[in-house]
């Protein structure tokens, strides 16, 4: 049975199109990107998903989601844009206005991938990309960062729909976008 | 209206843990309070000024995001999202959570806020789980048709003269030289609907599409109760008693059955 640092740590690669939605609110846009991961003895899949407020575009989320067979979702590892500040359970707090990434313990990290993992620990992004991100940050400057974090192989493709569900420029766009045309 | 009036404002409630940041300025702030989520995130709580010493209160639509991390949108959570707000005195329009208040209820509308967001994780968790693999496996068997069939397929095909309310809609139909009419039955509703629909439609398509082959696809067969299960093989052809993973393999059957149904 892999453990959650083996599914982390395996290559991935992205599938294209887009999962498709039932449907959102005006409030946000949303892409999933189902990822191949040739881990031997995983089971279910493992989604990329994005979300991006439309009111406030540096209010995001991008994450790692995994689906196992006859067992609800759960997330692995979640990086958000601007939001309030949050405090972690050693006591430490991530200043409001400020991208940080909520990682798995390494408890969780050692253990069954299909375990509960609670993301209740966060880090603040700017130290552990060593390089400056843009103020406030948008998803596609955190991507490159997210992408290497969880070996995922690199795709243009990924980085198109990223500008796309940040600054739609229209409808059909964005649709080829979520395609990987 | 600035962050400093809004911020004095809430600590006459709250005391100094209370702080209002600017987001867009003059038009959107956001409202810190020592109110957080399971997660340990802070609860989402922005605020617009109006006029008349008016403010709107609203998550901009953020607890609708974080809870589609791991849950589809489908009617059934936003329909528990509304009732959650309703509860607090909030209403939930357009993906927003939201009040319309006078400046002296700021505090109580934001502590009303923070309350519905924290509920809406933990209430809506499990209540939508079942029906959101149901309306998954719907969305994932019509990709499937897409992929095989392309512009041969209709996606929820009604008869306009037959029904014009469109009260009984078909999944798909596609067109060719046998054509197939398709019911995808994740649930027993959508069971004994799919029967209904083929007893509306079936004539009208017969007519219109000589051979036209009645296909259902269910989620599980085995798991409806048995005489649901007898209506459906009844009035359909049941490939698959058991579709798992709507994948390309089911897509190479049902290209297969169109060719030679």
């Amino acid at each position: 049975m892999p453990t959650l640092q083996d599914i982390l740590a395996a290559p991935k690669t992205v599938n294209w199109p887009a999962k498709g939605k039932i449907k959102s609110p005006p409030t946000q846009v949303d892409a999933d990107l189902e990822l191949s991961c040739g881990v031997s003895g995983m089971r279910g899949q493992l989604v990329l998903y994005v979300r991006v407020n439309t009111i406030l575009p540096e209010s995001f989320s991008i994450g790692l989601r995994l689906e196992p067979q006859g067992k609800k979702p759960s997330l692995l590892v979640r990086l958000n844009g601007w939001h309030g500040p949050h405090p972690n359970p050693d006591g430490t707090i991530i200043p409001g206005h400020t991208a940080h990434i909520h990682l798995p313990t390494a408890k969780e990290l050692a253990g069954d991938y299909t375990g509960k993992v609670e993301l209740r620990t966060a880090v603040e992004l700017q130290p552990l990309v060593g390089l400056v991100l843009p103020s406030p940050p948008d998803v596609v400057s955190v991507w490159p960062f997210f992408q290497q974090y969880l070996n995922i192989a690199p795709d243009p493709r990924v980085t198109t729909l990223l500008s796309e569900l940040c600054d739609s420029t229209s409808q059909q766009s964005l649709e080829d976008a979520l395609n990987g045309c | 209206m600035d962050a400093e009036h809004l911020t004095e404002r809430l600590r006459e409630g709250f005391g100094s843990s209370a702080k209002v940041t600017t987001r867009r300025a003059g038009r959107i702030f956001q409202i810190e309070l020592p109110a957080y989520l399971a997660d340990g995130d802070a609860a989402n709580i922005f605020v617009r000024p109006e006029p008349g010493g008016y403010v709107v209160v609203t998550d901009l639509g953020h607890t609708c995001m974080r809870l589609s991390y791991v849950r589809a949108l489908t009617g059934t959570v936003t329909d528990a999202v509304e009732q959650i707000a309703t509860r607090h005195g909030l209403r939930f329009e357009e993906g927003q959570i939201f009040a319309r208040v006078p400046l002296q209820d700021l505090f109580t509308t934001a502590l009303a806020l923070a309350q519905t967001q924290a509920e809406a994780e933990t209430a809506i968790a499990t209540r939508a789980t079942k029906e959101v693999s149901a309306e998954q496996f719907r969305t994932l068997v019509r990709e499937v048709l897409r992929e095989a069939f392309r512009d041969r397929v209709r996606l929820n095909y009604t008869d306009k003269e037959l029904d014009p309310e469109g009260l009984y809609p078909l999944d798909a139909v596609v067109e060719g030289p046998k054509p197939l009419a398709v019911a995808v039955i994740p649930s027993e509703a959508d069971a004994e609907r799919a029967v209904a629909t083929k007893f509306m439609l079936d004539s009208k398509l017969r007519e219109e599409r000589p051979g036209v082959k009645w296909l259902a696809l269910p989620r599980n067969l085995e798991k409806l109760p048995k005489k649901t299960q007898a209506r459906v093989e009844h009035a359909y052809h049941v490939p698959l008693r058991v579709i798992q993973h709507p994948n390309q393999q089911l897509a190479g059957m049902l290209r297969q059955m169109s060719v030679s149904a």
